[in-house]
């Protein structure tokens, strides 16, 4: 069943001569993973910011469970947001707050505001976070200030706060980008693992085609703000990204183990 | 070094020579009579008058009752005037115009606060209170404003993206960064205004400074001395834990 | 409970201290009258003498300058022997950093009362104090840069056998030479404040005619001065900033 669709969604920047991106067609369904490649400037963060209206779209329309969601703004935007899982580049965590809170500021927009502002978390909530903390294997590190944490640690934690929102829908922006190599496949089987566990659907953008292909079901290919093809992972072929890259793979694209 | 620079060290040393012409200190032919008198003598700065302790010590105390009211009140009110003084909070038509009232009140001087405090609720310690509260709500409006406008958009990013409100991206995105260097700057401004506190009495407004300004006018080095040894040890300690405090802070 | 100590501590303080200064809300807006008509009585302010007190506005101002610059030159070698990256001997460290915090330890006032009592009543009194002022600070922020600085090229002279002179000469200073023209401009600024005060206790400069108009009760003719004096310091800091930034590009 799709979970998300968009239709000729196309985004230009205010001041821009050239628009980002330019009437992609795209359609998620649930459980699925799948991965959205190009080269910088290709386009894949504004696409994913679209989706969660982080940046609003220019055109088109976007649907997710079916309804309509382009023009949402205020209160429905943010409750559909609080059924998106948002992970960033940079972990976007509060450093000086412990691990735990930022795995309960998930929750911040699902709620009471006056229970939430005051520091009044439910233990049914605080228990939740510990599930995922242990389940991400960070349970020694709940009571830690973010910032000591490693980039993979950090990362995690993230995961941890997407997943106590209990999304329908998880877009990950580049989510390992800022990591090493092991690191980075250490962190992406664990967001498969409680992607497939959940039923959850992941959007993510990757920079390294290898990652894409080892780990995601489906593939879009995106160059210039142009969706240039959209294929289950099996039948893509070298020339699928030569065609977006436009030119042979080199080491750079790789990320080595 | 280029001509144009030659110049330019030329003309500056040039004008400084002009400006010490007359700053020479000299002590005239009484000197070593004077500078005996003022440090080593009978009732010289060295040998502080001990007598004078418990006045000293209800002095100082007050000095730092001063500064710890005073700090904390401009605390408030620049953490109030710094929210509308940021550019990326308020709107330019508030920030403006925030920005340049606090910068007035920056270049107010503390002293001319106290006196003007005097006649409004008499002299005494309130008076200081008022300046000196006064006086640090310019720079610590500023210095909040400056960490306001500084602050790393990221966690607020995240805070958005699962839907939270605009008080949650405040309590959870923004508070923790803005607390603990609003903190540090309050004590650093503490650190100052202890010092000022101990001056502020010269002209009426409460603490040590009155019974320094006596002990002046009446040329009784020994008295300056111990008041000098008492403040030197209070702002020395208020300094170090200070220091200590914001230290853990970051 | 643990975790509200430092608040429970503060508001304690805070208690303690309110009660102490006897700061009362209604006192303050029962003043509020006597203030308003105390500050109407210095408007329109009386420029007619600005003019014939205009060499003193001068004379703060070289003031200012002059101690900024000796205060500079004697903070150098003070931070040099202060910070460890520059001298390893550590007891050396020790003794000047208690120098360097002595210094900024006493108030700007009572420096220059007792270099008026030294001195005599002219203004090379207020540049001693000023020297001294200026010194404590230049000195204490070049040792914190200096304590921060790259310690790759100090030791690169080190492996080379460069003597401490040297080491200091080609590791330390070109790192923090632009830091420490850009503190000098900033002491400068609250130099020239302060050189407008220190007139209070008679040490030359600006504040002597303060002092005087106040004591007549020429309310109009020191908020004459006052308003140049906000006009020239204004003018010095916009100056002053822009250098700043500029250097900090450079």
């Amino acid at each position: 069943m799709s979970l998300l669709k968009t239709v000729g969604l196309g985004m230009t920047y205010s001041g821009a001569p050239q628009p980002a991106l330019t009437s992609v067609n795209f359609e998620a369904n649930e459980g699925e993973f799948i991965a959205v490649v190009g080269p910088s400037g290709a386009g894949k963060s504004t696409f994913l910011r679209c989706l969660n209206q982080l940046i609003t779209p220019t055109e088109g329309q976007l649907f997710f469970e079916g309804e309509e969601t382009t023009h949402l703004k205020g209160e429905p935007l943010r409750h559909l947001r609080t059924r998106i899982g948002f992970i960033f580049q940079d972990y976007n965590l509060q450093g000086r707050l412990s691990v735990l809170q930022n795995v309960l500021t998930g929750l911040l927009g699902q709620r009471p505001a006056l229970q939430t502002t005051l520091g009044i978390w439910s233990k049914k909530d605080v228990e939740k976070a510990h599930w995922l903390l242990r389940d991400l294997g960070l349970s020694d590190q709940s009571q830690k200030r973010a910032d000591a944490l490693s980039g993979g640690q950090q990362q995690r934690v993230s995961i941890a706060r997407a997943l106590i929102q209990s999304p329908r829908l998880i877009l990950a922006d580049e989510p390992v980008a800022s990591l090493d190599p092991p690191t980075a496949h250490a962190v992406l089987k664990d967001l498969k693992r409680v992607a497939k566990e959940e039923g959850i659907t992941v959007l993510i953008n990757l920079h390294h085609i290898d990652l894409a292909l080892e780990y995601a079901d489906r593939i879009l290919g995106l160059r210039d703000g142009v969706k240039v093809w959209d294929q289950p992972t099996s039948e893509t072929s070298e020339s699928s990204f030569t065609e977006i890259y436009g030119r042979n793979l080199k080491a750079d694209d790789l990320a080595k183990e | 070094m280029t001509k144009r620079s030659w110049w330019f060290w030329l003309v500056g040393l040039g004008a400084t020579l002009w400006a010490a012409r007359d700053m020479v200190p000299s002590t005239g032919e009484k000197g070593e009579e004077m500078a005996n008198a003022l440090f080593w003598g009978e009732r010289g700065l060295f040998r502080p008058d001990w007598d004078l302790l418990s006045p000293v010590a209800s002095g100082l105390t007050e000095s730092l009752q001063i500064a710890i009211v005073g700090t904390t009140i401009a605390g408030l009110f620049a953490l109030l005037l710094g929210m509308v003084a940021a550019e990326n909070i308020s709107t330019p038509a508030l920030s403006i115009p925030t920005k340049a009232l606090l910068s007035a009140i920056r270049t107010l001087p503390e002293l001319l606060m106290a006196i003007i405090f005097i006649v409004g609720v008499g002299p005494g310690p309130f008076a200081g209170v008022l300046a000196l509260g006064f006086h640090s709500i310019g720079t610590l409006g500023k210095l909040t404003a400056e960490i306001l406008e500084s602050l790393n958009t990221k966690p607020m990013e995240a805070v958005v993206a699962v839907g939270g409100r605009r008080v949650s991206i405040f309590r959870y995105a923004a508070w923790p960064q803005v607390l603990p260097e609003f903190l540090s700057v309050l004590l650093y401004r503490f650190e100052i205004n202890i010092r000022a506190a101990s001056i502020l009495g010269m002209v009426g407004a409460g603490g040590i400074g009155k019974t320094l300004m006596f002990a002046i006018n009446a040329r009784s080095w020994d008295r300056v001395g111990t008041i000098l040894v008492g403040i030197v040890v209070v702002v020395a300690v208020v300094d170090n834990i200070s220091a200590r405090v914001r230290a853990k802070l970051v | 409970m643990r975790k509200h100590l430092p608040l429970l501590t503060f508001l304690g303080l805070f208690i303690w201290a309110s009660l102490g200064t006897g700061v009362s809300l209604p006192k303050f807006v029962e003043g509020l009258g006597d203030m308003g008509r105390f500050v109407k009585e210095m408007f329109p302010a009386d420029f007619s003498e600005v003019s014939a007190v205009w060499p003193d506005f001068v004379l703060t101002l070289r003031m200012a300058w002059v101690s900024t610059l000796v205060g500079a030159l004697l903070a150098y070698p003070f931070a040099l022997l202060a910070a460890g990256t520059t001298t390893t001997w550590k007891s050396i460290n020790g003794l000047f950093r208690l120098l360097l915090n002595g210094v900024r330890t006493v108030p700007d006032l009572l420096l220059a009362s007792l270099a008026v009592a030294l001195f005599g009543a002219n203004p090379s009194a207020g540049a001693v104090a000023l020297t001294l002022f200026s010194m404590g600070i230049i000195g204490k922020l070049l040792f914190e840069t200096l304590e921060s600085i790259d310690q790759g090229p100090l030791e690169a002279m080190t492996a080379l056998g460069a003597p401490w002179i040297a080491r200091l000469r080609y590791g330390a200073l070109p790192l923090a030479l632009p830091q420490f023209l850009t503190y000098c401009l900033y002491v400068f600024e609250i130099n020239i404040r302060v050189a407008a005060i220190v007139g209070l206790v008679g040490a030359g400069g600006i504040g002597v005619w303060m002092n005087i108009n106040f004591d007549l009760g020429q309310y109009q003719k020191v908020a004459a001065l006052l308003v140049t004096l906000f006009l020239v310091v204004t003018v010095i800091d916009a100056v002053s900033t822009r250098i700043r930034k500029a250097l900090a590009q450079a």
